[in-house]
C-alpha cells in the first residue's frame, strides 16, 4: 500500500515527461490526480498506523559474497513518523500543484514542470518510507537531482542555472559527511538497516569509556569496540548531509539563491521536501548520535537560526526574506533536535511545513500580480522587491488575511499553530540547558537565550515584511486596483484555494485542543521518542533527564509562553512603530544605514568569503595547473619530442654510416679476398706452378732461417 | 783438370733456372717440356758434381742415368699428351687451352 503511495508520483514523472506535451490540458490533471490519490492512501495508513502499530516489510534485496556480508535488505518502515510526513508531503505536494495550474499557466515548460514535481515528490516519498540507510541516501540524491532540476527550472536565466548549480554542489558537500558516516556506521555494524542498527546500540553498553557490542554473523561472534569519539565522528557525518540539506550554518547559502525556481517550487521546497528531508535524517538517526554530538547540533542550530533571522531584517526582496525566515527556523528545529527536543522539533517542522507554504504561496500570488500590473503597463521595475508594494490589503484583502495569519503562525502569537511548536522548543532547550549546566557551566544557557532573541527578530522582520506589502500607499506608479485579475476576483479562484486551506491548517486549534499549551498536542505526543523507538539510544541518559526536567518546569513553561508572546508583539510593535510615519517615498528609498545593516543586507558576506576562500584559490588553482600544463608540460613534451627527434636522427647516421657501414665493409672484404682468391684460380697450369713454387720457397726459406 | 764444385754448382743453378723461366712463362707446349729437360739437366749435373766425394763411387752417376731414363719416357708421353692436345685444341699454346663446355 505504501508502495503504491511512493510509485504514483514516480508514474506521474515518467508519463508526463517524454508524453505530457500530447495530452489534453498538458497533464496537470494527470500529476493532480496521482497525487490526489496518493494522499487520499496516506490518509488511509494514516488512520491505519497513528498511535497503533509499527509496520516494517523487509526483503532481501541482493547479497554479495564474502564472509563478512550480510544480505543487504530493502524495506518499508512505516511508523508515526512516517505516516505524518506522507501526509503533510503529499497534501503540501497536491496543494504546490493546485497552486501552480494558476502560476504556471502559459509557461513553456509547463508539462516539464509537472512531471518534475512528481520526480521530487516520489523522491520525498522514498526518503520518508525507507527502512535503510543505503535506501535513503539514494532517494536522498534523488532529492538533489529534482531539486537541481526544479531551482533551475527558467533554465535560460543565468541566475537560476547558477542557483541549481549552487544548490548541488553546496550539497554535494553535505552529502560527503552523509556518506562518510554511512560509511562508518556500515565498516562497524556491517549493515544498513536502521532497525538492526537501533537494535545494535540497543544491545550494546558502556564499558570503561568504549561503547561496546556483540552481533553474530554466519553464526560467528563479533564484536565491536568503539570509542566515544568515534561514534560522536560517526554521528556528525551524518548530520553534515542534513546541513547540506536543511540548510544549517555554514552551508546555508544555497537556499537563498534557490528562490530563482518557481515560486511554488520554493514553497515546495521550503515547507515539505528538501529542507525537512535533513532534519527527517536526523530524526529517523537519533539513537546514533552521543550527547557530544547532540551539542554540535544543537550549537550549529542556534547559530544558524541567529544568522538566518539576522539576514532576514534587512532584505528587499519578498521571496528573501521567506528563504532567509526558513533558514532561521530550520535552524529552530535542529536547535530542538540538538537540545533534546526530538518531538517538539518534528512539530516544528509540520507547523511550519504549513504555515512556510502559506507564506510561499501567497508571496507567489503577489509577484504574479504585480508582474501582471507592470506588463499591463509598460514598467520594468522589480516585481518582487517590496519597496515597489505597498497598500496590497486593500486591492487583495483574502491575499492579505491568509498572509496575517501565516504570519501570525511564524510569529508565534497565541492560538497560531507556530505559538506551540515554538514553545515546545524553547522550553525544550531551556531544560537542556539547565540539565547541561549542573556541573556549573552556565554557558549552555547561550542556546535558549539566541532562541528567545530569534523570536523577536522574527517578529520584527514578518512585521515589516507586512507593513511594506500590505499597509500604506501603493508605491508603484499605477493604480494599486490593475492587480486584480478582474473586477470582483482578485486572483485565480484555483490559486487561492491552496493558500486559503494552508492559512486555516496554520491555527494552532489543528494541532492541540488547548491552543496554549503544547503539552496536549496529539501530534506532538504521537511522535515522542518512546513512541518511535522503544529501543535504547546513545544519549539516552542526557534525554531522561532533559525530559525530567522539562516536566518539572510547569511555572517556566507558563513563563515562557507569555515571554515568547511578549517578544513577538514586542517586535511587531517595534517595526511598525519605526516604519509608520515614513512616506512612500521613504520607504521606497529604503536602504540599510549603518555598518552591521548593510552586512546583514549581504548575508554577512558568506558568499563573498566562501567566494574568496574556496571558489577562488580553487579557479586560481585550476587556471594556475592550466597554465602549468600549457607552459611546463607541454613545453617539456614538446622540446622532448624535438630532442628524440634529433636523437633519433643521430641514432638514424650512426645505423646508416656506422652499423650498417661495418656490415657492408665486411662484405666488401670478403668480395674482395673472393676476387682475391678466384684471381689465384684462373686455370693457368703455369700460374699454379709459379704459386707452388713461391710456396716451396717460403717453405724454404722457413726451414732455413727459423 | 779439376774444376771446383762452386762452380759446378753455380752452373747448375743457372741452367736450373732457365728451366723454371721457361716452364713459367713460355706459351708453347713443347718449349715448356723442353724447360723441363733444362731443370732435369740441372740436377743431373749436381748429382754427377756431388758423386765425386761420395765414398763409392759412381752412386750419383747411376742416379744421372736413371734420371735421363725416366726424362726420355717422360718425353715421349709427354709429347704424345702435346700432340693428342694439339688434335683436339688445333694449338699447343698452353694459354689457349681452356676445358671445352660441355
Amino acid at each position: 500500500m505504501a508502495l503504491v503511495v511512493l510509485l504514483l508520483p514516480l508514474v506521474g514523472f515518467l508519463v508526463l515527461f517524454p508524453l505530457g506535451k500530447r495530452l489534453p490540458r498538458q497533464g496537470d490533471w494527470l500529476g493532480i490526480g496521482l497525487t490526489t490519490i496518493a494522499l487520499i492512501l496516506s490518509g488511509w495508513l494514516y488512520s491505519q498506523t497513528w498511535n497503533t502499530a509499527t509496520f516494517h516489510s523487509r526483503s532481501t534485496w541482493f547479497s554479495l559474497p564474502g564472509s563478512s556480508l550480510i544480505d543487504f535488505t530493502a524495506g518499508i518502515l512505516i511508523d508515526n513518523l512516517t505516516v505524518l510526513m506522507l501526509v503533510i508531503v503529499t497534501f503540501i505536494s497536491l496543494l504546490v500543484q493546485l497552486f501552480s495550474v494558476g502560476y504556471m499557466h502559459g509557461d513553456k515548460g509547463y508539462s516539464r514542470y509537472f512531471s518534475f514535481l512528481g520526480l521530487f515528490t516520489f523522491s520525498m516519498l522514498g526518503i520518508v518510507l525507507v527502512d535503510n540507510l543505503l535506501l535513503l541516501f539514494m532517494f536522498w540524491e534523488l532529492v538533489g537531482l529534482s531539486s537541481y532540476l526544479l531551482i533551475g527550472f527558467w533554465f535560460h536565466k543565468p541566475a537560476a542555472v547558477a542557483a541549481n548549480k549552487k544548490a548541488f554542489l553546496v550539497n554535494r558537500i553535505g552529502d560527503i559527511g552523509l556518506l562518510l558516516g554511512l560509511f562508518a556506521f556500515y565498516t562497524y555494524f556491517r549493515t544498513f538497516d536502521l532497525e538492526a542498527l537501533r537494535a545494535l546500540i540497543g544491545s550494546g553498553n558502556w564499558q570503561g569509556g568504549s561503547f561496546i557490542t556483540t552481533y553474530a554473523l554466519h553464526n560467528q561472534e563479533w564484536m565491536v569496540e568503539l570509542g566515544p569519539i568515534f561514534l560522536t565522528v560517526a554521528g556528525l557525518g551524518l548530520f553534515l548531509g542534513c546541513v547540506g540539506k536543511s540548510a544549517q550554518f555554514p552551508l546555508q547559502v544555497w537556499l537563498p539563491d534557490a528562490m530563482q525556481g518557481p515560486t511554488p517550487v520554493s514553497a515546495l521546497i521550503h515547507a515539505a521536501t528538501m529542507v525537512a528531508a535533513g532534519l527527517y535524517l536526523v530524526a529517523r538517526c537519533y539513537a546514533f548520535f552521543t550527547p557530544e554530538a547532540l551539542i554540535v547540533i544543537a550549537i550549529i542550530g542556534a547559530i544558524t537560526a541567529l544568522i538566518g533571522a539576522l539576514v532576514a531584517l534587512t532584505q528587499h526582496d519578498i521571496k528573501a526574506i521567506l528563504a532567509f525566515s526558513t533558514i532561521s527556523q530550520l535552524g529552530y528545529m535542529v536547535m530542538g533536535m540538538g537540545t533534546g527536543a526530538h518531538d517538539a522539533a518534528l512539530f516544528h517542522l509540520s507547523t511550519h511545513a504549513f504555515f512556510k507554504a502559506a507564506l510561499f504561496l501567497n508571496s507567489g500570488i503577489i509577484i504574479h500580480a504585480m508582474h501582471r500590473g507592470l506588463h499591463h503597463h509598460h514598467l520594468h521595475l522589480d516585481a518582487q522587491d517590496i519597496r515597489n508594494m505597498g497598500g496590497l490589503r486593500k486591492a487583495m484583502p483574502l491575499t492579505f488575511y491568509t498572509y496575517l495569519i501565516a504570519t501570525a503562525a511564524l510569529v508565534g502569537l497565541p492560538l497560531f499553530s507556530g505559538f506551540l511548536s515554538k514553545d515546545a522548543i524553547l522550553s525544550g532547550s531551556w531544560a537542556w540547558a539547565q540539565t547541561m549546566s549542573t556541573n556549573g557551566n552556565s554557558l549552555y544557557f547561550v542556546v535558549p537565550i539566541i532562541g528567545f532573541t530569534v523570536v523577536l527578530l522574527t517578529a520584527f522582520y514578518m512585521a515589516r515584511h507586512m507593513w511594506f506589502i500590505f499597509f500604506g500607499e501603493f508605491r508603484a506608479s499605477f493604480s494599486v486596483q490593475d492587480l486584480r485579475v478582474g473586477s470582483g476576483q482578485e486572483v485565480e479562484r484555483i490559486m487561492l484555494f491552496p493558500v486559503v486551506l494552508l492559512a486555516i491548517l496554520s491555527l494552532g486549534i489543528f494541532f492541540s485542543l488547548n491552543p496554549l499549551s503544547f503539552g496536549s498536542s496529539w501530534l506532538m505526543q504521537g511522535i515522542s521518542l518512546n513512541k518511535l523507538s522503544t529501543s535504547y539510544i546513545l544519549a539516552d541518559e542526557l534525554l531522561q533527564a532533559v525530559q525530567v526536567q522539562d516536566a518539572k518546569n510547569h511555572t517556566l513553561h507558563l513563563v515562557f509562553g507569555v515571554l515568547s508572546t511578549l517578544l513577538g508583539v514586542a517586535g511587531v510593535s517595534f517595526a511598525i512603530l519605526k516604519y509608520r510615519h515614513k512616506t512612500a517615498a521613504q520607504l521606497q528609498q529604503e536602504e540599510p544605514q549603518n555598518k552591521l545593516a548593510q552586512l546583514s543586507q549581504q548575508h554577512f558576506r558568506l558568499n563573498e568569503f566562501y567566494d574568496k576562500a574556496f571558489v577562488r584559490p580553487t579557479m586560481v588553482l585550476a587556471h594556475t595547473l592550466y597554465r602549468t600544463d600549457k607552459c611546463v608540460i607541454d613545453y617539456v613534451l614538446n622540446n622532448g619530442s624535438k630532442t628524440l627527434v634529433i636523437l633519433a636522427k643521430i641514432v638514424a647516421w650512426f645505423d646508416r654510416w656506422v652499423v650498417d657501414g661495418l656490415v657492408w665493409l665486411v662484405g666488401a672484404l670478403s668480395k674482395v679476398v673472393g676476387r682475391l682468391g678466384r684471381g689465384l684460380q684462373n686455370g693457368k697450369v703455369q700460374s699454379y706452378y709459379a704459386y707452388s713454387l713461391f710456396g716451396f720457397i717460403l717453405l724454404m726459406l722457413y726451414i732455413i732461417l727459423f | 783438370m779439376n774444376i771446383p764444385l762452386e762452380h759446378i754448382l753455380l752452373l747448375s743453378a743457372v741452367l736450373f733456372s732457365i728451366g723454371i723461366l721457361a716452364v713459367i712463362s713460355k706459351r708453347h707446349a713443347v718449349v715448356v717440356l723442353m724447360g723441363i729437360e733444362l731443370i732435369f739437366n740441372a740436377a743431373n749435373l749436381n748429382l754427377v758434381a756431388f758423386s765425386r766425394h761420395d765414398p763409392q763411387l759412381l752412386q750419383g752417376q747411376m742416379f744421372s742415368l736413371f734420371v735421363i731414363l725416366v726424362a726420355a719416357a717422360e718425353a715421349a708421353v709427354a709429347l704424345a699428351i702435346v700432340l693428342r692436345v694439339y688434335q683436339y685444341f688445333k694449338t699447343a699454346n698452353l694459354s689457349e687451352v681452356v676445358t671445352k663446355e660441355q
